[in-house]
């Protein structure tokens, strides 16, 4: 081919190959800084659940104090403290395994000490839920208490759930997967965990950095347990 | 030059003359080559500008999430550990909670905080809880003595960092690049664990 019928041909070639290279470019980018957002997550979940878990009772997470300080940590992936706003949520609850002394607790044990009429018995149930942020960013990956239908499990404006909801409503109970729950094969008796025991979980989810068509915005998510 | 005339018949059975010189087709090489002299150099330049500025463009960019995450890591690692600092290892050490605490993360920040410039960067709050029901904010105690009392938040941040820009951030043709540094935070809290033998809480933020 003459010299004359390849001009113009480098700069179609250039072309082609920035067609991969920018979107490629872009891409890392992205993916950078999904990354960062990625271990913001997990050191907003890590955080919020030493604290819950560390002040226990003596801390109510529902007070707009807490939330403001969980939001400072929260800010650059959009915690907000307004509910339904921003692009990231913090879901907080308190699991309890309900055993005989559980159902004791609550009166449904028979005059030898058997459940009776516990309903939940054997099951973990929530004893707390709080969310916070945006709470259409993601569930709960352990399920949440029902709050509707004929039986809705009723939660307090701290987030607390009654003992007879723990005990009875099919709907407290929470979904704790194999792997996770360390004590799901010892049936009826919590071996090393003190019964009425609560276990704290915090899990953290943002919306990540989107940049379509390149890097669409990815979940970011992270839990802890204490 | 040396011509030749060469006479040929063509499909048709025309006969038909051309003229030819004697210089060899490879002498013309060195003509061609002079006339794209040059062109190397401007299709180098062409490519060259833009792969440097995607070059820039990723180090810049590598660069500050690079720091960002080291930022956190250091706040965090200075909140892990300086929530268990106690009176004790405050009196070993010769100093107090906060210095300990800047000391900590400066340490973990690989560099990026160094000097008394990057010491000065490192803020450590304490901050009291708002009472049980109460829907105040909470207290900010850093400059009382008692601030650092046990299950009051810490909270360690690292505020006016900023790294420059290699070159300026284009996002428009129609306006001029932006070559402001760009500021990069860090913040992490924690409750502060409940003991007996609290160390002296020093100068804080």
């Amino acid at each position: 081919m003459s010299q004359k019928n390849q001009r113009g041909v480098s700069i179609v070639e250039f072309c082609f190959s920035m067609l991969v290279l920018v979107p490629m470019l872009l891409g890392t980018i992205g993916t950078g800084l999904n990354l960062v957002m990625e271990l913001q997550t997990i050191e907003l979940a890590r955080d919020a659940g030493h604290m819950y878990a560390r002040a226990g009772p003596a801390a109510d997470f529902s007070q707009p104090g807490y939330q403001t300080l969980l939001a400072s940590i929260g800010s650059t992936l959009g915690l907000s403290t307004t509910a339904g706003k921003g692009s990231a949520v913090l879901i907080l609850s308190q699991v309890l395994y309900v055993d005989k002394g559980i159902c004791a607790s609550d009166g449904k044990v028979d005059g030898s000490g058997n459940p009776l009429g516990c309903t939940n018995y054997g099951d973990w149930v929530f004893t707390q839920r709080l969310t916070i942020g945006n709470s259409s960013v993601k569930t709960s990956n352990y399920g949440s208490p029902v709050v509707t239908g004929k039986t809705p499990v009723t939660i307090a404006s701290n987030g607390g759930i009654s003992l007879s909801d723990q005990v009875t409503n099919v709907g407290d109970v929470a979904t704790f997967g194999v792997g996770i729950n360390p004590y799901k094969n010892v049936s009826g008796v919590v071996s090393g965990l003190p019964s009425g025991q609560t276990i704290f979980i915090a899990e953290a989810a943002a919306k990540g950095y989107a940049m379509p068509p390149i890097v669409n915005s990815p979940l970011m998510y992270s839990y802890n347990m204490f | 030059m040396n011509l030749s005339l060469t006479t040929a018949t063509n499909e048709r059975g025309l006969e038909t003359k051309h003229l030819h010189d004697s210089i060899p087709r490879a002498s013309y090489a060195p003509r061609r080559s002079r006339r794209r002299k040059g062109a190397e150099t401007i299709e180098f330049a062409l490519t060259f500008l833009p792969f440097v500025a995607m070059l820039f463009l990723l180090v810049d960019s590598a660069w500050a999430i690079f720091a960002k995450s080291t930022l956190e890591y250091a706040v965090r690692a200075g909140v892990r550990q300086g929530i268990t600092i106690t009176g004790t290892q405050a009196t070993a050490a010769g100093s107090n909670q906060t210095a300990m605490v800047k000391a900590i993360v400066q340490s973990n920040a690989l560099g990026l905080l160094s000097g008394a410039t990057g010491l000065s960067e490192i803020k450590v709050n304490y901050f009291l809880p708002p009472a049980p029901g109460s829907n105040g904010a909470m207290t900010d105690v850093s400059t009382q003595t008692n601030g650092n009392a046990p299950l009051n938040v810490m909270q360690v941040s690292v505020q006016g960092y900023s790294i420059a820009s290699l070159v300026p951030r284009m996002f428009s043709w129609k306006t001029k690049g932006d070559g402001s540094a760009m500021a990069i935070g860090a913040v992490a809290a924690d409750l502060i664990e409940p003991g007996s033998d609290s160390p002296p809480i020093g100068t804080a933020p």
